[in-house]
């Protein structure tokens, strides 16, 4: 890879005595979407009026295009920036809004307008170009602060939890138009989210961000199937977590067997944290178990519509979640007391033993 | 059931009755009894009393004064609203509640202050007597009592509004490149408009009859420093009540306007924040 579109090293801040970034570092690549996703309150928004120059951070750098930003106001950071509540400006045009940018940089009129349309072109806008901002629904308005936050040509597009105010409908169509534009325009992005599903979509990677830290930068998949942290496996999905020891290339909760992603890495007989996610987990009707199986008793089912979610207690007492696709042989039939088979399909093991926490993770 | 109806409906008669005897006796019989004085002998005569030199002379300093004051409360106000609202700097709170203060002390005190200060008694009035510089028994000594009575009036008006305008517009702005003259021309400003004429109106209307402080620092000369409330109180004083009336009938009559003024900005106003 190249040098880095943006980057930020060990950036620090501290609300009064309270910290709210502990030396965050990461890299976005010219083109790159990066995804920050965390809970609220874990400094990702924080993070990213840093990085535009709406706040000060306390240490640590901040580089943009291979500048230090360190005392660059926010007009000279040629970024763009989409806000949470759009912060369109009220009581002018959807053109006004957009050419507000080039206005202000004392564009040419012809210039500024020819501008403006190709902008509203590009989300899809052109039509409203000369109605009030007031007049659009929540899903407009956020298209209007996307081609208003492009139209100055930034080289950095920074997007502060852009569609968290939509209803679910229009935020699902919404995200795969944001991705196409982002796409389109080929601009660095950064982008702060606090829904997995939005970040796991949109970026190319994700940073997850807890506690004012960042837990793990890799690309989605990497972060789904085999999360660095426990805190990430459980952010980015349901998960199981179990007391495993390892042994050729196997993970055994009791007689469990999960098949590693990375066999021979471990050692053999060590005590390892087993991140075993529910659709990993398969069910068979009931007999005599094979190799790496285990029995166990149906606790609960719940029917989420694509998905059966079967809570389930194994005969070593391990608690379980497990999905059944809809169309899976017991799935209709499937109810709670039902003795099963349980197998594993793959899992993921993090380092840290558990030592005495065991317990816990029994009923 | 029924009973308590017929109690909420008395208990309800009974406040409207309170309000409306309140009305009458303390704002429409005074009203009414100063028309009364004011046109006793006829329209002409009023006319006559409101061409007298010094009646126009006083009406039109007043108007000088709350249109100077305005403009300066204007300006200062609005900062020091900007100031309060948007930066948090050491001894803000301290500042913010001093804001209140000329609310709290009586305006002929003020009055009084200002004279010790700036008068020929005070050392800085001496000082810039020294160098020809008239402040108090003067414009100046007016438009510097009005300015200090009425500066709470366009610091709230527009602090209110400012508390209710989100940053994140302010924050697009610097964003987008503009410069900070820019964010409050094009973004704060026309937010908080609104808030700056609401605090116009009521500081011109305070303005107008503002009587306690005038009446220290003017020294009350006759068509040179008499602004209207002290014309109204020195005819008065001196037997002329209808000389007094006519004029106290016209600045009752423009504050009566301001306030209907300021209640249609106030309703356009709120129409247009719904629809946003």
């Amino acid at each position: 890879m190249n040098t880095p579109h943006l980057s930020l090293e060990n950036v620090g801040k501290s609300f009064g005595d309270r910290p709210v970034l502990t030396g965050v570092s990461l890299e976005v690549q010219a083109g790159e979407m990066l995804a920050i996703l965390g809970p609220s309150g874990c400094g990702k928004s924080t993070l990213l009026r840093i990085v535009a120059g709406l706040l000060c951070k306390d240490r640590g750098t901040v580089t943009i295009a291979g500048k230090d930003m360190e005392d660059v106001p926010s007009r000279d950071r040629n970024i763009g920036f989409v806000f949470q509540d759009y912060a369109l400006f009220p009581g002018k045009t959807v053109r006004e809004n957009v050419a507000f940018g080039l206005r202000v940089r004392g564009v040419a009129s012809p210039e500024m307008n020819r501008k403006a349309s190709d902008m509203l072109d590009l989300v899809g806008l052109s039509e409203e170009v000369d109605r009030p901002v007031e007049k659009l629904s929540g899903g407009q308005r956020q298209r209007v602060a996307l081609a208003r936050a492009l139209a100055v040509s930034p080289s950095l597009l920074l997007l502060d939890e852009p569609l968290s105010a939509l209803d679910i409908k229009v935020r699902e169509r919404l995200r795969r138009e944001v991705a196409a534009v982002q796409k389109k325009v080929g601009i660095a992005t950064l982008f702060v989210t606090h829904d997995q599903q939005e970040a796991m979509e949109l970026g190319d990677r994700i940073a997850v961000m807890n506690d004012g830290c960042i837990e793990q930068i890799a690309p989605p998949r990497e972060v789904y199937q085999n999360p660095a942290t426990e805190f990430v496996a459980r952010f980015v999905g349901e998960v199981n977590v179990l007391p495993g020891k390892l042994y050729k290339g196997y993970a055994y909760a009791g007689s469990l067997a999960i098949r590693m992603p990375d066999p021979g890495a471990e050692g053999n007989g060590g005590m390892v944290k087993v991140i075993l996610r529910p659709e990993d987990v398969s069910l068979f009707p009931p007999g005599v178990r094979e190799a790496g199986q285990t029995n166990a008793r149906v606790h609960a089912v719940s029917y989420l519509g694509t998905h059966f979610r079967v809570e389930l207690i194994t005969e070593e007492g391990y608690f379980l979640a497990a999905l059944l696709l809809r169309n899976h042989g017991q799935s209709d039939s499937i109810t709670a007391g039902d003795a099963v088979r349980v197998g594993a399909a793959r899992g993921s093991i993090l380092p840290d033993p558990f030592g005495a926490k065991e317990p816990e993770y029994y009923l | 059931m029924g009973r308590s109806r017929n109690m909420d409906s008395l208990v309800r008669g009974a406040t409207f009755a309170a309000a409306l005897g309140l009305f009458i006796l303390l704002i429409l019989l005074p009203l009414v009894s100063l028309n009364q004085y004011a046109v006793r002998e006829g329209f002409g005569v009023f006319w006559d009393r409101l061409r007298n030199p010094d009646a126009v002379g006083a009406l039109r300093l007043t108007a000088l004064v709350a249109l100077a004051t305005t403009a300066v409360n204007g300006v200062i106000g609005t900062a020091m609203a900007f100031l309060l609202t948007r930066y948090r700097f050491p001894g803000r709170k301290a500042v913010n509640a001093l804001v209140d203060i000329p609310l709290a002390i009586p305006t002929v005190v003020t009055g009084f202050a200002l004279l010790l200060m700036y008068g020929p008694l005070g050392p800085l009035g001496r000082f810039l007597g020294d160098h020809d510089i008239q402040v108090m028994f003067s414009f100046p000594g007016l438009l510097l009592g009005h300015v200090f009575v009425t500066f709470p009036f366009m610091v709230r008006a527009v602090g209110a509004v400012l508390e209710s305008v989100p940053r994140s517009g302010e924050e697009a702005a610097r964003t987008l490149g503009a410069k900070e003259w820019q964010v409050f021309a094009f973004v704060t400003l026309p937010a908080i408009r609104e808030g700056i004429v609401a605090g116009a109106f009521l500081t011109f209307s305070r303005s107008l009859g503002e009587f306690g402080a005038s009446i220290m620092v003017s020294g009350n000369l006759v068509g040179r420093t008499q602004t209207g409330p002290l014309y109204i109180f020195s005819r008065f004083n001196t037997g002329d009540v209808e000389g007094a009336s006519a004029i106290a009938i016209l600045l009752a009559l423009a504050s009566f306007l301001i306030l209907l003024g300021l209640q249609l900005v106030q309703s356009s106003g709120g129409r247009k924040a719904e629809v946003a």
